[in-house]
């Protein structure tokens, strides 16, 4: 059995790869959590070829792929609220891994999956309310949008437990969480973005439970041969002594400066400076706070990010009462985006 | 005033999310907007005024739009079949609305 502490895997390198389906990039950015860190733009003026877009990504962090789409709601006129629905446009993603990651797929055929869900209903000009008429724009420096997302999650988990009977120390833990909250986004200046997230989630601590290797040997004695035969099974598993559900609350607030989407093909640097509070039944409450730096270029007048730095430092009020410093809950991640076209 | 033929031409470029065009005799809401109907070959989004009139024979076209810096929202004014040269554009690197006088 060897034991492996996957906290250390979390300040590993994030490597997120998107895939663009549209050539109508979304300014997404992912918190290294791989939860999306404002709710993205989506044209309410769009052309009917991009009424929808979407597209495929992978996350090697959280060893997911999956996609994304954005569908603006028909008859939107937010310019006018006597044709203006109450829903603009709506978000959905899916997304699939293994739970014990590809490292089990390929080493020992072992296949646990999960899957995410998300769906959000957003609406423009929630505070923004002067409808952005003549002779009221020329002071308008803002504009804003936001609505109400849920998600699900189904997930399979392997647990190991040594505290019970052989037979039963090895199983599988079926968990479904949902997640709902609100979203608010508000656009300053069209480049500055201020945006927070306020929501609910049903998790389990699956992901910081340590990871076991358990192997299983079998030995036969063949007295013809005179040989001993081992055979040697191996599965991932993670500790099960401290498995639990819990309920989470979660504000995550954001700034961030928004990249020029010009006609020019020059790469431009943006950032997204971020404060994240988690609130857990189980758990003290942490905050997080981060920066993104990411370098994003424009193509046919859309910018999308090529790649992105984030800097974060976990826990940073020490309410886990941990004896490491500051600068040891630092960790490094890497996001990229690759438009297909 | 005299009567004339007024046709505007609307395209958006990149990071457009929402756009108006207010003539400065119709105050209020928008004369074209997202929903306004399209034109098929080009794209652009195009409505038509015939018998049109303004004050004072001076037309005023306003174009507002919201968006991220580097998008534009373009009208091109058309009286009575003659494009004008003067656009009316509206940048999102500049705060507010565009607006162009034309003399009819």
């Amino acid at each position: 059995m060897r034991a492996k502490n996957i906290k250390s895997k979390q300040s590993f390198l994030l490597l997120s790869l998107f895939f663009s389906g549209a050539s109508f990039g979304q300014q997404l950015l992912e918190t290294k959590e791989g939860d999306l860190l404002f709710n993205p733009i989506i044209s309410t003026n769009a052309a009917s070829t991009t009424t929808a877009t979407g597209l495929i990504k992978t996350n090697i962090t959280d060893q997911s792929i999956g996609g994304e789409f954005f569908y603006k709601l028909p008859h939107t006129a937010p310019l006018d609220p006597t044709k203006s629905n109450k829903f603009n446009f709506i978000t959905g993603g899916i997304k699939a891994k293994p739970t014990e990651g590809y490292g089990a797929v390929f080493k020992n055929g072992q296949f646990s999956p999960a899957a995410n869900f998300t769906f959000s209903l957003n609406r423009f000009k929630l505070l923004d309310a002067n409808l952005d008429q003549a002779t009221a724009t020329a002071n308008d420096n803002f504009t804003d949008w936001g609505g109400i997302y849920f998600g699900l999650n189904v997930n399979k988990y392997q647990l190991y437990r040594s505290d019970t009977t052989f037979a039963a120390q090895l199983y599988s833990k079926v968990f479904n969480g949902g997640s709902i909250g609100l979203n608010y986004n508000m656009l300053l200046y069209s480049q500055f973005l201020l945006s927070a997230k306020l929501g609910y989630s049903r998790k389990a601590n699956f992901s910081d439970l340590d990871e076991v290797e358990v192997k299983d040997i079998k030995s036969e004695y063949d007295p013809v041969s005179l040989t001993t035969r081992t055979v040697t099974t191996t599965k991932t598993a993670r500790i099960g002594e401290k498995y639990a559900e819990f309920d989470s609350y979660n504000l995550t607030i954001a700034l961030t400066r928004l990249t020029q989407g010009g006609a020019g093909s020059a790469i431009k640097m943006g950032y997204s400076a971020y404060f994240d509070l988690k609130s857990s039944s189980i758990a003290v409450t942490t905050a997080n706070v981060g920066v993104i730096l990411f370098l994003a270029q424009a193509k046919n007048y859309i910018s999308t990010p090529l790649i992105g730095f984030d800097f974060q430092f976990a826990d940073v009020s020490n309410n886990k009462k941990s004896e490491t410093g500051l600068f040891k809950r630092f960790s490094l991640g890497l996001t990229s985006t690759i438009p297909i076209r | 005033m005299k009567k004339f033929d007024l046709e505007l031409r609307v395209k958006t470029q990149g990071y457009v999310f929402s756009w108006g065009v207010y003539l400065q005799e119709k105050q209020g809401f928008p004369v074209m907007d997202n929903t306004t109907a399209r034109d098929p070959e080009t794209g652009e989004y195009v409505k038509k005024f015939p018998s049109h009139s303004a004050p004072n024979d001076e037309l005023i076209v306003i174009v507002s739009s919201e968006g991220v810096v580097g998008g534009e929202t373009t009208c091109t004014v058309i009286i009575d079949g003659t494009k004008r040269e003067k656009k009316v554009i509206d940048k999102l690197t500049v705060p507010g609305y565009a607006s162009e006088k034309y003399k009819i």
